[in-house]
């Protein structure tokens, strides 16, 4: 991987971000103006070529590759868990779940990866007599790495709750290669 | 670690801490000596190259966990504009569905 196609992905994933969070503040309120939830709705789902989505699922992707690769681990183990990344998103639902689900889950199944691969470095440190820096250093990883899976699971939950009686939250758009676009609205 | 000088000879010492004292051990003096405190000093090196490789290792994790925390981030932003667009909104930090 190089560090430009980082740079690109992360570059995107920030001017999207800029984006929504400007949109995001006007619009969550209980009564926002409907110029503002169109702009914002315009901004999800109108764009034809659906760019944003992509710009979320890559930073995902990215974060994925650079979590598994930059582990200390061999290649065998490093291949061991991106299948057991595959059938964990499988076990979640993912295959078939709305476009909006599949990102939780693939967010869901990364913070679990990523918390697993925190919890071996804290052990192995911990066996080991520290300075009270690294100590606190380890802690405040495992802390934060346990508040996002948390978090994560939170969101999908929830998502998948408030879903069941809202069709409107049935995003479910075509992958490269796939026919079907379907926005419901 | 130190060299000293007693009478016309010099003696290899290492020095270390004890609480708020330093102590030291007699190591020896001639070739060998010098050879030991070669050796010791490149340790000070090793050490300093281990310290740096591991604040290097240290910035790389925190690269890896800022692109992460990133990437969760966005997808937050998504499921947010997702419910508001479906008609939700958050009341004391609970999704709560528009009054019709």
């Amino acid at each position: 991987m190089t560090l430009d196609f980082e740079k690109v992905i992360t570059d995107k994933a920030e001017e999207t971000r800029t984006k929504f969070r400007a949109l995001l503040d006007k619009t969550n309120k209980e009564h926002p103006s409907p110029k503002d939830l169109k702009a914002l709705s315009d901004l999800l789902s109108d764009n034809r070529k659906l760019e944003l989505w992509r710009d979320v699922l890559s930073a995902g992707h990215l974060a994925e590759i650079m979590v598994i690769e930059n582990a200390h681990a061999t290649a065998g183990l490093k291949e061991c868990w991106k299948h057991r990344l595959q059938v964990l998103k499988k076990d979640l639902g993912y295959d078939g779940a709305p476009m909006l689900e599949q990102l939780l889950i693939q967010q869901t199944a990364l913070c679990w990866l990523k918390l697993n691969l925190v919890e071996l470095g804290y052990s192995n440190t911990m066996k080991q007599s520290i300075t009270l820096t690294l100590g606190a250093y380890w802690e405040k990883r495992l802390s934060a790495a346990q508040k996002r899976f948390t978090r994560a699971c939170e969101t999908l939950a929830r998502v998948r709750k408030l879903s069941r009686n809202t069709p409107a939250l049935q995003f479910n758009i075509a992958t490269s290669g796939g026919q079907q676009v379907n926005v419901a609205k | 670690m130190g060299w000293e000088r007693r009478g016309n000879h010099e003696y290899y010492y290492r020095k270390a801490r004890d609480g708020s004292r330093v102590k030291s051990w007699y190591v020896g003096r001639g070739e060998m000596a010098h050879m030991i405190s070669k050796f010791e000093g490149s340790s000070g090196e090793v050490g300093k190259l281990l310290r740096l490789k591991k604040s290097i290792e240290a910035q790389e994790s925190d690269r890896i966990e800022a692109t992460l925390d990133r990437a969760v981030e966005l997808v937050q932003l998504f499921t947010e504009a997702s419910l508001l667009t479906a008609g939700f909104h958050t009341h004391r930090r609970q999704w709560r569905r528009k009054r019709k």
